[in-house]
């Protein structure tokens, strides 16, 4: 287990914020301000790399198969799995469907069980639900997990499921609202606090995602514990409980100038489309961690392609390599053509959701009443 | 001799009973069958809420904020009531005051409403009443009404969220009353203005008393639909923490692990007063023969018309139709919402997006499936409810009042509470149906039954008997009676009920919503899910998508049902 790791785990037990990205931050802000979304970059290391023949039989039965299936609590997996998986595997299709981490777990359990159908391979950020289903879930047994991951501390389980990326939240501006409330530029968390703003916050409050109440309970801490936050409720946040997509959509109206949680992907999509909106990276970086994991076995030798892919350069130059989400790994790894590929800052705080006893009572007696008003 | 003539008396009458024995069994089977449906799986849901000591009622009695959750709730219901009884009670008695050629037209109108999709008309209502940059808002405010920036009006209060449930379920009022009116005439009326009644005394000492049947009836399924509204809490609560247990529901079976039990003890109060509801319509309601009019024959007599009478009806649809399909489109015609109209920047990108996205295709024809072996399962099972529900027929009295009870009952749960129940049962073992089209086809089967069966019963109602037994007697079997005559007799009241069942199934959400694997989408759930991952023009055009679908079904089923069963859907 490499140093930084322990610092960062630690980090996450302890809410230590050791600070080590800023220099990361402005060069993500430089990026996220642009208001457009970069094109993401293809790796052209062949994934299969180090795979004996052994595993060009699981690659040889997967092509046989033809399909898997991958649940994915990431907005971005959507478009960006499909095209570049498609370019590795021609005969694989792969359908990826789309939910808020709470709803795909609760869908998951539904599905236990059930050979027949539903997903193959999951990402979501409730590391709990990884904990209580790893005894169920199939090792991956590509050669890219050994290659790539071996020393990082980022698999679990023997390999029942591994943190496959960060997901970066900050603020969502409207350029021309703001500019026209007079508040200054927004950079930190206590930038979201101005009296300027009242009327025109949005939050996702995030409910029942352990990852989003533990994402709360770190950024609550950098806006000022319980007095950050009465400032926030001064603000009269309107709350978004649906998500990301629509508190980006609304600051792209005008309805409210910034949005806080918001995630650069939806953002920049709507920038592309002429908003003014842009997605601001807030310092220190709190990332919702992303975890994977081969859930079923409807296609078993597809599902364990699919996970060798996302844990290969070539998956996480896709799942990156536009600057949207973080890498855990180093991205020298991912070879030249990593794109905007960035590693989740070494000390950062990358949420698991493993509520510690501190994070869930600030999350319910101090976030819930202040800010969502429910005591 | 006596002992040899009753020896063939007894195997006579012996054979005699073995059929109706046989017939007996039959219909204890149906019951069974729609209890199997129906009841059992709200039975195991609320069981759950039993489970170590009913430590879930302790749990909801702390959950943070439920004292407020079951205000609004009541808040919601009793609103709603408050809107759509009287606004569907007048609105149903201007139509029999417009001039004849008129009413033909706009006596269907009002209930148009019902084919927009719940979600698509929440949706629409959040693009014109934003209170920053909703469309109307914009445009009151530049007429000088309101004042600042935001305003006048908010569609994410509890206003909102008991105007929008209310204007929709004024459809369901005025189809009750406005059904009323028709039948009984205005002989009653024209008889007490001719003794010298006033306008006023003959509305409050005829015109109401007439219609307590229909308006105690409306009032109850208002009621009972506003209680479970799910929809516009959902969506419009959301901003300002409104929550009712509609809502609290479905979050508790997203949260992991999923806490059946606590969903059960939230459930309990919705089922007992869907019970008592139906219980207090019965009693209210007493003999309906109380309420019958003088004449076979209704006719509108004496009746002053007035084409004034259509403004209110025109305006109702301006407001519960034309407003909101027009913002789905203008938003659906949008690169992104930005709260303006700019015919400049309009594309067709969002539809081409939507077409092209596999879920819509695979949603679209997920939803035609369910549809498909839904109206195949229910319209048959309906149709013998129905025939198990004529008092006609030779069916054991206490399995008829069963048959009732269970379709009462199914009419009065709300949809989350079902859609808890059977996720619940048909997830887990020993059936395992999650992630498959079956289970979303027994799920609808479920909810539709009810709606199956009082539009084949009403036709088999209007009938009688003869043709039947004419048939029987001329030497045709139960089964070539039925198809050569029975069915053609009720062909219209079948198209009803495929309609209904068509709408309702295409427009279902909350129980899609839990019973739907990622994989088996269907197109509500397709539409929700846009309502949280997707743009607001992808969200515009799924709505869209959504009533184009709907009208084509209805088309379909009335084209085969006959072009009456339209006045009576």
């Amino acid at each position: 287990m490499s140093t930084w790791f322990s610092a960062r785990h630690r980090g996450l037990r302890r809410s230590v914020h050791v600070g080590l990205g800023a220099v990361l931050v402005l060069a993500l802000a430089a990026c996220g301000s642009s208001g457009s979304a970069d094109q993401p970059a293809k790796s052209s290391i062949d994934p299969n790399l180090g795979g004996d023949a052994a595993w060009q039989q699981i690659v040889d039965a997967a092509n046989a198969e033809g399909k898997v299936v991958f649940y994915s609590a990431n907005d971005e997996d959507s478009a960006t799995v499909p095209p570049a998986f498609h370019a590795a595997y021609p005969k694989i299709q792969v359908e990826v469907q789309h939910f808020a981490s709470g709803a795909l777990t609760a869908k998951l359990d539904a599905e236990a069980g059930n050979t027949a159908t539903g997903a193959d391979v999951a990402s979501h950020s409730s590391r709990v639900w990884w904990q209580a289903n790893a005894a169920r879930l199939t090792p991956a047994k590509g050669p890219a997990i050994a290659r790539y991951w071996k020393d990082t501390g980022f698999v679990y389980a023997n390999g029942a499921y591994t943190l496959v990326g960060g997901n970066p939240l900050g603020a969502a501006v409207n350029t021309d609202r703001l500019a026209a409330l007079g508040a200054t530029p927004i950079k930190t968390y206590k930038d979201l606090l101005q009296p300027a703003l009242r009327g025109n916050v949005g939050v996702v409050p995030g409910e029942g995602s352990p990852a989003a109440e533990q994402w709360w309970y770190y950024a609550g801490q950098e806006m000022g514990g319980a007095s950050g936050l009465q400032q926030l409720a001064a603000l009269q946040p309107r709350l978004y409980r649906s998500g990301t997509t629509p508190l980006a959509t609304d600051v792209a109206s005008g309805e409210i100038a910034v949005g806080f949680y918001a995630t650069r992907s939806s953002v920049t999509a709507l920038a592309d489309k002429g908003a003014p909106v842009a997605f601001v990276p807030l310092d220190p970086v709190i990332s919702i961690g992303g975890y994977t994991g081969i859930v079923g076995n409807a296609h078993p030798n597809a599902a364990q392609v699919l996970e060798n892919w996302l844990l290969s350069p070539a998956g996480q130059v896709a799942l990156a390599g536009d600057g949207n989400a973080l890498t855990p790994l180093d991205v020298s790894v991912l070879g030249a053509e990593s794109g905007n590929a960035r590693q989740i800052p070494k000390g950062s705080h990358v949420t698991d959701g493993v509520l510690l006893p501190e994070q869930t009572s600030f999350y319910q007696n101090v976030f819930l009443p202040t800010v969502v008003g429910r005591s | 001799m006596t002992a040899t003539a009753s020896a063939p008396q007894r195997v006579t009458l012996a054979a005699a009973r073995r059929p109706a024995r046989r017939r007996g069994l039959a219909w204890v089977s149906l019951a069974l069958v729609m209890a199997v449906l129906i009841i059992w799986p709200l039975v195991r849901l609320e069981l759950r809420a039993f489970d170590n000591g009913g430590d879930a009622f302790t749990r909801m009695v702390t959950y943070p904020g439920i004292g407020r959750v079951f205000l609004n709730t009541l808040i919601v219901a009793v609103g709603s009531v408050l809107i759509a009884v009287p606004l569907g009670t007048v609105l149903a008695w201007l139509t029999l005051r417009m001039p004849p050629a008129l009413r033909r037209v706009m006596a269907i109108l009002p209930i148009v409403p019902l084919m927009l999709p719940a979600v698509a008309k929440v949706a629409a209502w959040t693009y014109l009443l934003s209170p920053r940059t909703g469309l109307l808002n914009t445009l009151l405010r530049s007429w000088g009404l309101g004042s600042g920036a935001t305003g006048p009006l908010d569609v994410f209060t509890m206003t909102g969220i008991v105007v929008i449930s209310g204007v929709t379920l004024t459809s369901f009022v005025y189809l009750f009353v406005h059904s009323s009116l028709e039948q009984r005439g205005a002989e009653l009326e024209a008889a007490a203005a001719a003794c010298g009644a006033r306008p006023w005394t003959v509305f409050t000492t005829v015109t109401l008393p007439l219609l307590k049947p229909a308006v105690i009836y409306s009032t109850g399924i208002v009621f009972l639909l506003s209680l479970g509204q799910f929809s516009a809490p959902l969506l419009l609560g959301a901003p300002k923490n409104i929550d009712t247990i509609s809502t609290l529901m479905y979050r508790v079976s997203g949260d992991y692990p999923v806490d059946y039990a606590l969903g059960a003890a939230l459930a309990l109060p919705l089922l007992v007063i869907g019970l008592l509801v139906v219980v207090a319509q019965r009693r209210a309601l007493g003999d309906e023969r109380r309420y019958a009019a003088v004449s076979g024959r209704a006719r509108q007599v004496g009746v002053r018309t007035s084409w004034w009478a259509a403004v209110p009806l025109v305006i109702y649809l301006l407001v519960a139709v034309v407003l909101p399909l027009l913002a789905l489109v203008v938003v659906s015609l949008s690169p992104y919402w930005s709260g303006r109209i700019t015919p400049s920047r309009f594309t067709f990108d969002g539809w081409a997006t939507a077409f092209a996205d596999p879920s819509t295709q695979q949603a679209i024809s997920t939803t035609a499936q369910a549809v498909g072996f839904t109206i195949v399962l229910v319209v048959p099972l309906g149709y013998l409810a129905a025939l198990a529900l004529l008092q006609r027929t030779r069916v054991p009295a206490p399995v008829r009042r069963v048959i009732d009870l269970i379709s009462s009952l199914a009419l009065s749960m709300p949809s989350v509470l079902m859609g808890f129940a059977l996720l619940l049962t048909y997830s887990t073992p020993p059936f395992r149906l999650y992630g498959t089209t079956a289970m979303v086809v027994v799920a609808y089967v479920s909810l539709m039954l009810p709606h199956a069966i009082r539009p084949q019963l009403t036709s088999m109602l209007a009938t009688g008997p003869e043709y039947s037994e004419a048939s029987r007697v001329a030497g045709a079997g139960p089964l070539a009676t039925t198809w050569r005559v029975g069915f053609p007799l009720i062909r219209s009241g079948i198209g009803v009920a495929v309609s209904l069942v068509v709408i309702m199934v295409i427009h279902e959400f909350a129980v899609s919503l839990m019973v739907t694997s990622p994989g088996r989408r269907v197109i509500g759930t397709l539409l929700y899910d846009a309502t949280n991952f997707g743009t607001a023009p992808q969200v515009a055009v799924i709505a869209l998508l959504m009533v184009a679908i709907t009208t084509v079904g209805i088309v379909a089923a009335l084209v085969a049902g006959g072009a009456r069963a339209l006045d009576r859907v």
